[in-house]
């Protein structure tokens, strides 16, 4: 097997990346028995996949997927979802003794069921939240990884420092539920730091400092 | 044709901007240059000035052109009121409408529209200044602008125009050597797949030229696809991805 790239070298779409077809990771694409780049990004390394990852990239969504969407249409047997960029998702009705009343305009929690050729269908069981208050906010896909963080560490710092619910879905829509407007503001500003500087070192400092501080404000305004 | 009292190559094998015959015109590009768009790229070419923007995967509109299994691709390729010595009429020309074909045929062939089913892929070409070779121009800031929106694709392509001008073959021939020249043939490749994605042809060539011109054109398209790839890796430096979970 002969690999023509290094860990984290920049490759650009149809760049050859190795002679071994079960090493195709994500954004490339074997052809007559070799792998190449899909897109422009850095290669990433692991369990000898080659990854490529892009810096922009538009989400493609993939079995259990936790995804936020929201009710554009209902139909006699399904909600349309707006998973926002291209997407439109299809929610089966819940039945009828299940309490939730889902109206054109409410924002949902679930995972995807099945993501193919018919469409993008949503789980309607279990796992199926109604988002009833909050701040809804975008940012690209591509970014989810790190505000999750490893293991979702900086989603526990974001959610522990401001005390705000945090609903994180792959497809780039995030809610914030916190008690005040004060702190689901410090947390939206936090997640725009990590979207715009999350290359530059010392990002977890920087962001709980933001949160402190942000709070803070919020709890001496309050107070007035 | 009768033979023009203008010299468009001097004895000593110059061209009339001083270039040899196998030269370029300098050739700059960037990748990453508009906001609003969800990728987009920047392309000079001598005095030829294109900026191109892609918008989607979005939802198609009208609904029906859909299709179940793949994206829709649709480009246009416009020419400012101001690109050109006399005031171009800001609509669509029979033209335009040809060059905006040929070059989403050509993107068609190498983007890989069966990842975004049910969607569609929008690029603008907008020539800002335009001084021969607009089309290729157009074609290489697209392939640049895709690969900046993170859409997946076989290989980037590039383009150049070949041409005939008082019998010899030139790269990459200027708005005279166009005018007064025998022939112009814009190509386009996917360099790495070694595919023509575009091929015109005004004019004639015998068989030995055209072989010739081809040969002309991969040396200039190598150096735009360098070109490319260094405008990507520029814009990439500035927004390092992520590699945790």
């Amino acid at each position: 097997m002969t690999q023509y790239v290094k860990e984290r070298e920049f490759v650009v779409p149809g760049q050859l990346l190795s002679d071994e077809p079960r090493a195709a990771g994500s954004h490339t694409y074997v052809y007559e028995g070799k792998v190449y780049s899909a897109v422009a990004g850095i290669v990433h390394l692991k369990d000898s996949v080659i990854n490529v990852l892009p810096a922009k990239s538009p989400y493609k969504p993939s079995e259990s997927d936790y995804v936020l969407g929201i009710i554009t249409d209902i139909k006699p047997s399904h909600y349309e979802v707006d998973l926002g960029w291209h997407l439109v998702g299809f929610l089966r009705t819940p039945r009828r003794k299940s309490k939730l009343r889902l109206n054109v305009g409410d924002v949902i929690y679930t995972t995807v069921k099945y993501s193919g050729i018919r469409g993008v269908f949503l789980d309607s069981n279990g796992k199926l939240v109604k988002i009833e208050r909050g701040l809804l906010i975008r940012v690209s896909p591509v970014k989810i990884p790190r505000i999750i963080g490893k293991k979702g560490s900086m989603l526990n710092l974001l959610s522990s420092e401001s005390g705000c619910k945090l609903y994180v879905g792959r497809n780039g829509l995030i809610a914030i539920m916190g008690d005040s407007p004060e702190k689901e503001f410090a947390v939206a500003s936090a997640i725009r730091i990590i979207d715009e500087e999350s290359h530059i070192p010392g990002l977890t400092e920087r962001v709980t400092s933001h949160i402190r501080k942000r709070v803070m404000r919020g709890e001496v305004v309050g107070e007035e | 044709m009768e033979k023009s009292e203008v010299r468009l190559i001097s004895e000593e094998g110059r061209r009339i901007d001083g270039r040899a015959l196998d030269e370029m015109r300098p050739v700059k590009i960037e990748a990453g240059v508009l906001d609003r768009s969800d990728g987009s790229a920047y392309v000079e070419v001598g005095k030829t000035k294109i900026y191109a923007a892609v918008y989607g995967p979005r939802e198609a509109h009208p609904k029906h052109l859909a299709q179940p299994h793949k994206a829709i691709l649709s480009c246009r390729y416009h020419m400012a009121a101001f690109s050109v010595e006399q005031r171009k009429a800001p609509g669509m020309t029979r033209r335009e409408v040809e060059l905006s074909k040929v070059i989403r045929e050509a993107l068609e062939s190498v983007v890989l529209l069966e990842e975004f089913p049910r969607s569609a892929i929008d690029i603008y070409v907008e020539v800002i200044q335009a001084d021969a070779g607009t089309r290729t121009a157009g074609l290489t800031a697209a392939s640049v602008a895709l690969a900046d929106a993170g859409i997946p694709m076989l290989d980037l392509c590039a383009a150049v125009a070949v041409g005939k001008v008082e019998g010899k073959i030139v790269l990459d021939p200027s708005e005279e050597e166009d005018k007064m020249g025998e022939a112009d043939m814009p190509i386009g490749m996917a360099p790495r797949l070694g595919s023509i994605v575009l091929l015109q042809l005004n004019g004639r060539l015998s068989s030995e030229e055209f072989r010739e011109a081809l040969k002309l054109a991969r040396k200039g398209i190598n150096i735009i696809y360098e070109l490319q790839k260094r405008a990507l890796a520029k814009k990439f430096a500035s927004a390092e991805p992520l590699v945790e979970e």
